[in-house]
């Protein structure tokens, strides 16, 4: 779907990676319709092998993930790419604060979030 | 006064007696002089015999007698000791002899009686042929000068003197035989105090009776009254009378004592030789100078080892063995003192002492001890105090694995027994075998093997009885189980107490000793006190475990359930404001979207729900409470077909099978619990085969109507668990070594899934081998009655 805000086509994709269905898609949705190229993942491998096909922009990631949670996903963007891409945390779990910052994500938005408050976090992050 | 003389007179063979009456008016006279020249006559009737106290008395009248020979120029003959020689020749001179003059001309002749005595004597007797020779032959000379002859001999006196009566008797015959060949007067003396006993009264008798008369001694013959005599002789008679009665009086009571005396005696002796106590005395330099039996059989000595040996010898105590002898020496009176002993053996036994001084003029000369052997009351006392000092030492401590070992080394300890171990029953079960849980005494690579089966077993018998049992000989004791274990003979010699905390059995505390021993009655009093300890300590140290476990798992299951209800909350809020966004944009609404947007909504909150659901159980059971089941006849394969298909949807690198040959399984189940049961086996055998593969669901129908279950089981072919873990597979948040990562949160774990089996009256088993896969069966019983089982 396209943006009216403007084209972000040639930029990179946004990265999602949450193993709940319905929550990546919401944020799929959400960020196509601001005019954002949207890949997901479901697992922490899936995250790794899209990362390594094309560099996203930008990784929105969950923590709690199956094959590979969100810190190794951190640590192998950073194994992998060198300078990782701007890593957004979000995550159900109270202790998510420290464990942004031990992964060195920029920013860390709890669940249940606003959708407002994670664009707003994106567009920070991409600057 | 002077004594007078009671004169006889014999003229030649014809005995001329005065009459009494002339005697005594002469005596009455005070007639001294009639009586002295009478004595002449007198004396010439026939022997006289004077008793006499005082020496002076008789020497007076022997003075007299001879004096009076010599005067008239007749002979005089003296026989007698050196002293009374001596005096009567003063006596003689006093009055005004010449003895010298009257010596040399053969009138006064004076003999040693000893000596003469001496001469006379054969074999202990007078001799008549000696006696004739020196006394016969000298009277004879004498009596053959015409003149008159008076004798004094004391020889008899003598003989009386070394009381040979016979002797007396017999000497006393030769001169009366010597008078029947010759004329002179006799004169014999006799010393009173010498006369006395009943042996003497027939002596005295028998002289009486061999002399004409009889003078008795100078306190009688100052009586002049004639009246007096007869009153004297009346008083003597009743004083005889009196002292014949007293002595008879006198001889019984000694008789009586001598025959009570001995056996009073004896028992006395008796009594100190059998005491149960020990007796000692020590003299002044702590020589044992006596001990009764007990006393060496105390120690384990030998009479003749033991006296004469210094007490120091013997004592033990270290720390102050001066301290006792010191005491001793300064003959303290001890009281109740405590002193080590060493016995014959090496053994050392602890006795109080307590002893008693004995003194003589004052001085201290000997201790009497009284030994008490406390060595056995010492020894429990000892372990009665061990004892508290372990239920101390268990109090300090929550930890279930300190606390353990505490009570096994203890248990060795206070029984002196080289193995003590604690076994607990599994799972706490109170029908399951016996796990070792502690030991001490055996090499840590066995504990694991050492399982005791709950029936067949001296741990299981305890647990039946609640009660303290021995083993004094497993072989002849069936029913043992540990003996064969740890020695691999059934030998040994064990004791167990069982571990009851309220009405929960724990398990039991053991003893072992693989050398045959008699465990003693006392041994179990402090087991069982060492068991009560235990289970205090136990339930302790598992409260505060359980407690800790539990507000981590608090902790950790607020955590879990935080998120795992923020997950679906947050697709529920992203998906409400996707709508939102839309729909404020203006856009038309896309129908099909909007729908499928708050259907998702619906169906995440519903899922939700149930997760609450589920994790309300979950605390509950983690709580240790009882699920409230709703039960209906479900059928079981369609419950697993259900949740089969449910999974698969999530999962495409299984497959997962249905198998059963029957076309339904009913049972009467709480379909909700049971379908979680199934959930979480199935979506663990999918987490635990990340590589995919076939995942089996097999329902069957085993055993007779009446008796007959379902078996339930789901396979998988994946990791597997490594059998370290298995043991620990279905307690509280256990997870396996071999999985990477955290694997999922949502669900119910197998602790849970447990203990709904056990309340719907089931069992559930695992077998698995690392790498190939893992198989969980759960049986469920058909006909199962819901009653209060003991399900932890």
């Amino acid at each position: 779907m396209m943006s009216t805000k403007g084209s972000h086509r040639r930029s990179p994709p946004i990265l999602v990676v949450d193993d709940d269905l319905r929550t990546r898609e919401a944020i799929r949705l959400t960020l196509e319709e601001e005019g954002f190229e949207v890949e997901t993942a479901s697992d922490g491998g899936q995250a790794l092998h899209q990362a390594r096909r094309r560099r996203p922009s930008l990784v929105v990631l969950d923590m709690r993930l199956p094959v590979a949670d969100g810190a190794a996903v951190a640590g192998g963007l950073r194994a992998m790419l060198g300078e990782p891409p701007p890593i957004l945390l979000i995550t159900a779990d109270d202790r998510g604060e420290s464990k942004a910052r031990r992964i060195g994500a920029y920013a860390f938005l709890p669940k249940p979030f606003d959708l407002e408050d994670l664009l707003a976090l994106i567009r920070l992050g991409l600057q | 006064m002077r004594a007078g003389l009671l004169p006889a007179v014999r003229l030649g063979h014809r005995a001329v007696r005065l009459r009494s009456e002339d005697l005594e008016s002469m005596v009455a006279q005070n007639n001294h002089d009639a009586l002295n020249s009478n004595l002449a006559d007198l004396a010439k009737t026939g022997p006289i015999v004077r008793y006499y106290e005082a020496d002076q008395t008789l020497v007076d009248a022997v003075g007299e007698f001879i004096g009076a020979a010599l005067a008239a120029d007749d002979l005089g003959i003296v026989i007698a000791t050196e002293a009374h020689r001596a005096d009567i020749e003063a006596h003689l001179q006093a009055a005004g002899l010449d003895t010298t003059s009257a010596r040399t001309r053969g009138r006064f002749i004076s003999l040693n009686a000893l000596e003469t005595l001496a001469r006379i004597m054969v074999d202990g007797k007078p001799d008549q042929s000696h006696f004739g020779e020196i006394v016969g032959s000298l009277v004879s000379r004498a009596t053959a000068s015409g003149r008159q002859v008076r004798i004094f001999g004391e020889m008899v006196g003598l003989l009386l003197e070394q009381s040979n009566h016979a002797g007396v008797i017999r000497l006393e015959e030769l001169w009366n035989e010597l008078r029947v060949k010759h004329a002179f007067s006799l004169l014999c003396g006799y010393r009173m105090p010498t006369l006395s006993g009943d042996s003497l009264s027939a002596l005295t008798k028998n002289i009486c009776a061999a002399h004409d008369h009889v003078v008795p001694t100078e306190a009688y013959l100052v009586l002049t009254e004639p009246g007096e005599h007869l009153r004297a002789v009346a008083e003597l008679e009743q004083k005889a009378r009196s002292l014949a009665l007293e002595v008879g009086a006198r001889q019984q009571a000694e008789q009586r004592l001598e025959a009570v005396l001995p056996s009073e005696q004896r028992e006395l002796s008796n009594f100190i030789e059998t005491a149960p106590i020990g007796l000692l005395w020590i003299d002044r330099d702590g020589t044992i100078v006596w001990a009764n039996q007990a006393e060496l059989d105390l120690l384990g000595y030998a009479r003749k080892d033991f006296l004469g040996r210094r007490i120091a010898e013997f004592n033990v105590t270290a720390d102050a063995p001066d301290d006792f002898l010191a005491r001793l020496e300064r003959s303290e009176v001890l009281s109740g003192y405590p002193v080590r002993l060493r016995c014959n053996d090496g053994s050392i036994k602890r006795v109080l002492i307590d002893s008693t001084v004995v003194c003589e003029d004052g001085h201290p000369v000997r201790t009497q001890c009284f030994t008490r052997d406390v060595t056995e009351l010492h020894r429990a006392v000892e372990r009665t105090r061990r004892l508290q000092e372990i239920t101390e030492q268990l109090s300090t401590s929550l930890e279930s694995n300190l606390v353990l070992a505490m009570i096994a080394r203890s248990a060795a300890d206070l029984l002196e027994a080289p193995v003590g171990a604690v076994f607990l029953l599994e799972g706490g079960v109170a029908w399951a075998d016996f796990v070792l849980a502690a030991a001490h005494g055996i090499e840590e690579s066995r504990h694991h093997q050492l399982r005791l089966p709950r029936k067949a077993s001296l741990a299981g018998r305890v647990i039946d009885e609640c009660q303290t049992l021995i083993v004094d000989d497993a072989r002849s004791t069936s029913g043992t189980a540990l003996p064969a274990l740890l020695t691999g003979e059934t030998t040994g010699s064990e004791i167990a107490a069982p571990i009851i905390a309220g009405d929960m059995r724990l398990g039991v505390v053991k003893a072992f000793s693989p050398a045959l021993r008699r465990f003693s009655p006392e041994d179990a009093a402090l087991l069982t006190s060492l068991a009560a300890a235990a289970a205090i300590a136990l339930t302790n140290a598992r409260m505060y475990s359980d407690a800790q476990q539990g507000i981590e798992a608090r902790d950790e299951f607020l955590s879990m359930a935080a998120h795992d209800l923020k997950t679906p909350l947050a697709s529920v809020k992203a998906t409400a404001q996707l709508l939102r966004r839309r729909l404020a944009r203006g856009e038309a609404p896309d129908t099909d979207r909007l729908i499928g947007g708050l259907a998702s909504i619906d169906d995440t909150t519903s899922a939700m729900a149930e997760q609450l659901d589920e994790m309300v159980d979950n605390a509950r059971i983690q709580m240790g409470g009882q699920l409230q089941l709703r039960r209906h006849p479900i059928d079981l394969v369609t419950l697993a077909r259900r949740v089969a298909a449910a999974h698969q949807e999530t999962t495409q690198q299984h497959t997962i099978h249905v198998l059963t040959s029957q076309p339904e399984l009913v049972a009467n189940v709480d379909d909700v619990r049971m379908g979680r049961v199934l959930d979480n086996l199935l979506s663990n055998a999918i987490k635990y085969s990340p590589g995919g593969g076939r995942i089996d669901i097999r329902l069957s129908r085993e055993g007779e109507a009446g008796d007959d279950a379902v078996l339930l089981a789901v396979k998988d072919h994946g990791l597997g668990i490594p059998a370290a873990d298995l043991p620990r597979i279905f307690e509280h948040f256990q997870r396996a070594a071999n999985v990477e990562g955290r694997i999922g949160g949502a669900g119910i774990g197998l602790a849970s899934v447990r203990h709904i089996v056990y309340q719907h009256g089931g069992t559930i088993v695992v077998h698995s081998i690392e790498g190939v896969g893992s198989t969980f069966t759960v049986r469920l019983p058909l006909h199962f009655t819901v009653s209060n089982d003991d399900v932890d």
